[in-house]
């Protein structure tokens, strides 16, 4: 499943740049994130929490920075494992920003997710549908962030 | 596997206290279509089952003067065998012939399927388009709600962790009203990718109330209620009826999946939008 979208959010390009790499601030963006931390090598892992109807599942994430080009490009690579083993997703992510003025930048967003295991064939339909949900409340947080002054509401 | 708690309940009562002791720690057990799958394959793993099935008080065909009050423990099959249903509500036992396998439709009851809020489900689409009712039982009491409102995301509904559906209240057609179900699916036993419930009623050849219900498409089932606007209080022509597929193709935003893309599906709830109006638009019940 590929999920493309682009938005314009408030902020200078280098102040997205961080943004988008500082794990509190990734926190709060990422719906039903639980915890975030850069490891030593660079590498961000986490735990998100994802519920639909009866079904829980709480993934552990490693996300890899693939290639950097600051602040314009970011590719990364992310692989989630659920806890209690009903299944798993990677994640290839590209992230492209682009000035359009000194306070305003264009954040265009492409992300293939591949899920399998149990979760998969219980509802695929559906967690397209909430891949898409969770990306776009995702971009949400992010605008209001930047709208803020770089915190939250 | 973890240890699991199993409570046979004999009576409403009996369910509703358990749900009181209980409450989220609990999931109720009807025919069992769609639980135990998810039980077998561990995506689901209550601390207690409550199995309800043997309740009776919650099985049953009911005529009223204006609705059909149907128990929640009535399986597909009796819907759509019932002769009262076959002649004055057909829209039901049309649906439910269409819905999974009869294997199924045996087993599988109202309440389940409605409970589970399955976005694809067949049943609440023409429950909704009729303008039914849902009756909930807590042990502090009942309260009704309307299908519409009933469902809130992918499987979430509006029923709280204290409370059991036990009844579904059906409005009957007015005698110049019809109501029909189309679906599309891969196979007739597949996941429907789209199923459409219309109901008009008609003063002559205008159309005085109509409900369009779209499943399959959204998280919830979906009222197309632009379209809607587009034929009430009008001629039903095949223009206006274009219009409204136009209308609902326009107003929802189905998502692309292994079982089509999205402009395909906007092109799906167009066509069966139109064939669902000239269908229900038809007189169908008593010549309207």
């Amino acid at each position: 499943m590929i999920i493309e979208s682009s938005i314009t959010l408030d902020g200078p390009v280098k102040e997205v740049w961080e943004k988008l790499l500082d794990p509190a601030c990734l926190k709060n963006c990422i719906p039903g994130c639980e915890s975030i931390s850069v490891r030593s090598n660079g590498e961000f892992e986490g735990t998100v929490k994802v519920k639909i109807g009866p079904i829980k599942a709480r993934f552990d994430v490693v996300l890899t920075i693939v290639e950097k080009q600051p602040p314009v490009r970011l590719v990364s690579k992310a692989l989630g494992r659920d806890r209690f083993q009903t299944g798993r997703f990677t994640q290839e992510n590209q992230l492209i920003l682009e000035e359009l003025h000194p306070n305003r930048t264009r954040l265009t967003y492409t992300s293939e997710i591949t899920i399998s295991g149990k979760i998969a064939t219980f509802g695929e339909r559906v967690f397209r549908a909430k891949a898409k949900e969770m990306e776009e409340n995702f971009l949400a947080s992010l605008s209001d962030i930047l709208k803020h002054g770089g915190r939250k509401p | 596997m973890k240890d699991m708690r199993y409570i046979r309940a004999a009576s409403v009562t009996e369910i509703t206290d358990n749900l009181k002791k209980y409450g989220d720690k609990a999931k109720i057990l009807a025919g069992g279509q769609s639980l135990v799958t998810l039980l077998k394959q561990r995506l689901v793993s209550p601390n207690v089952l409550i199995d309800i099935s043997r309740v009776a008080d919650l099985n049953f065909i009911r005529k009223t003067k204006k609705t059909l009050k149907i128990g929640a423990l009535t399986t597909h099959r009796q819907i759509e065998t019932d002769p009262f249903i076959r002649e004055h509500l057909p829209i039901l036992a049309d649906m439910e012939k269409q819905l999974a396998s009869v294997q199924i439709r045996n087993l599988g009851t109202l309440g389940g399927n409605l409970c589970h809020a399955d976005p694809a489900g067949d049943l609440a689409p023409p429950l909704i388009a009729l303008g039914a009712k849902l009756k909930l039982i807590s042990a502090t009491g009942a309260r009704t709600v309307l299908a519409e409102n009933f469902f809130k995301d992918f499987f979430e509904t509006a029923i709280r962790p204290d409370e059991v559906l036990a009844e579904i209240h059906v409005p009957l057609l007015p005698y110049f009203g019809n109501a029909v179900y189309i679906k599309h699916s891969t196979r007739g036993v597949d996941t429907t990718i789209i199923g459409v419930a219309a109901f008009i009623s008609k003063d002559i050849d205008t159309c005085r109330e109509v409900r369009l219900c779209v499943g399959g498409v959204g998280s919830v089932p979906i009222r197309a209620k632009n379209a809607e606007a587009a034929i009430r209080g009008k001629a039903v022509s095949k223009k206006i009826m274009a219009e409204a597929g136009k209308k609902a193709r326009e107003e929802i935003s189905p998502v692309s999946d292994l079982q089509g893309s999205a402009e395909y599906k906007k092109e799906l709830i167009e066509v069966f939008i139109q064939r669902a109006l000239k269908a229900a638009s038809k007189g169908g019940r008593k010549g309207a």
